[in-house]
């Protein structure tokens, strides 16, 4: 996420602003509301993905972007995000990407933007039955530089199932 | 997830000179550690000194059924994906945390300039006790707020909502939000607790970055 302030503005309005409070909405007193947004980083490597639960959405985004003959600069501009965001996509499978990436990706692919994020290492881990998906997808993608029959039978086949996604 | 955002100033009001805080999107267990057995113990000693004193509750903004209220309204909010979380950290303590959501019924604009416009809505901006003028004699750090806000209104940009924010301000930071950030009062709201609700207009978050 961009910044679209600069320290040397910041420095000034502090300085300017009255000394006062400015708490807003609920008044936090305890972490009951917010422990769950406490989650291990993604990217840390100390704590991949359990064995045979893998990470899918690179593999999924970059064959997207090969069946529908898209180079990664046409992809991001399909769904209006960095074309750096799309290159950490497919180039890191613990990458989780930012909320908005995530709904622009299932509204390109017609699925619900729950099962994109479903597809995320650290909710992979979580869930079974899209672990036993993905772990099939990924089986049938080997080769990443041509989609071939199989392949894209695959693709389909995942598409659709991440189509009839429900979370929980 | 928590990524550093970047490196901010804050300022240290004890004595005047800035220092180097990280902004971060996303909470870890620290952060969870640090309200726990750093906040919490401030606002539970300043609940019983307010008794003592005859203060009520309302006037340093620690009222349990307002608390107990907004942490239902949290939890039941299922999707993730809705809310977003940002904290500022100084001198190895979390020294402020804002909650804010990005869509649902709260996340429609009430300004006459843009009715049911979507906008990123604070559910909470909360400063640590150390940092509040209501709750310690000599608050340490000051721009909490104004960091923090103006991460909101870069995250509307980004979500292309052109800078539209709302919020419901406790009592005593009206006049920030109101004269300071420029946001519109547009009155009290009967179904949140008799706080005031604020929002930032298109043309004045237009103006903000660039006065």
């Amino acid at each position: 996420m961009k910044l679209h302030f600069t320290n040397d503005w910041l420095r000034s309005q502090i300085e300017k602003d009255a000394d006062i409070e400015c708490d807003a909405g609920i008044p936090l007193r305890d972490t009951a509301p917010i422990a769950r947004f406490a989650r291990p980083a993604p990217n840390d490597q100390a704590n991949p993905a359990p064995e045979g639960k893998m990470a899918v959405l690179h593999v999924l985004v970059h064959q997207l972007r090969r069946r529908d003959n898209l180079t990664v600069a046409q992809l991001a501009d399909r769904i209006r995000i960095d074309i750096e965001e799309v290159e950490t996509i497919e180039r890191d499978p613990n990458y989780v990407p930012r909320p908005r990436t995530m709904h622009m990706l299932a509204e390109y692919m017609k699925v619900s933007t729950q099962a994109v994020q479903s597809l995320t290492a650290d909710a992979i881990a979580r869930n079974d039955n899209m672990a036993q998906a993905a772990l099939k997808f990924a089986a049938s993608s080997k080769d990443l530089s041509a989609l071939t029959n199989a392949e894209r039978r695959g693709l389909n086949d995942f598409v659709k199932f991440l189509a009839s996604y429900k979370s929980g | 997830m928590k990524a550093l955002l970047s490196i901010v100033p804050l300022k240290n009001r004890l004595n005047g000179s800035f220092e180097e805080a990280s902004l971060f999107q996303g909470i870890d267990a620290d952060n969870l550690a640090h309200i726990e057995a750093r906040w919490r113990p401030m606002f539970e000693q300043r609940k019983i000194e307010a008794k003592k004193t005859g203060e009520s509750l309302a006037e340093i903004n620690a009222e349990d059924a307002h608390w107990e209220w907004g942490k239902k309204a949290i939890a039941a909010v299922r999707d993730p994906f809705l809310f977003d979380i940002f904290v500022l950290e100084c001198a190895g303590n979390t020294q402020a945390i804002m909650l804010v959501r990005k869509g649902g019924e709260k996340c429609f604009s009430r300004h006459p300039d843009h009715l049911r416009a979507p906008l990123i809505y604070v559910d909470f901006l909360s400063t640590a006790p150390w940092n509040r003028s209501r709750l310690v004699k000599e608050p340490v750090y000051k721009g909490c707020g104004r960091t923090l806000i103006s991460t909101a209104i870069s995250l509307s940009f980004e979500e292309e909502m052109r800078g539209r924010i709302g919020l419901h301000s406790l009592p005593g930071a009206e006049e920030f939000y109101q004269d300071q950030v420029g946001m519109t009062d547009l009155g009290t709201d009967r179904n949140y607790h008799g706080l005031r609700y604020f929002e930032l207009s298109i043309s004045n978050a237009a103006r903000i970055f660039n006065p």
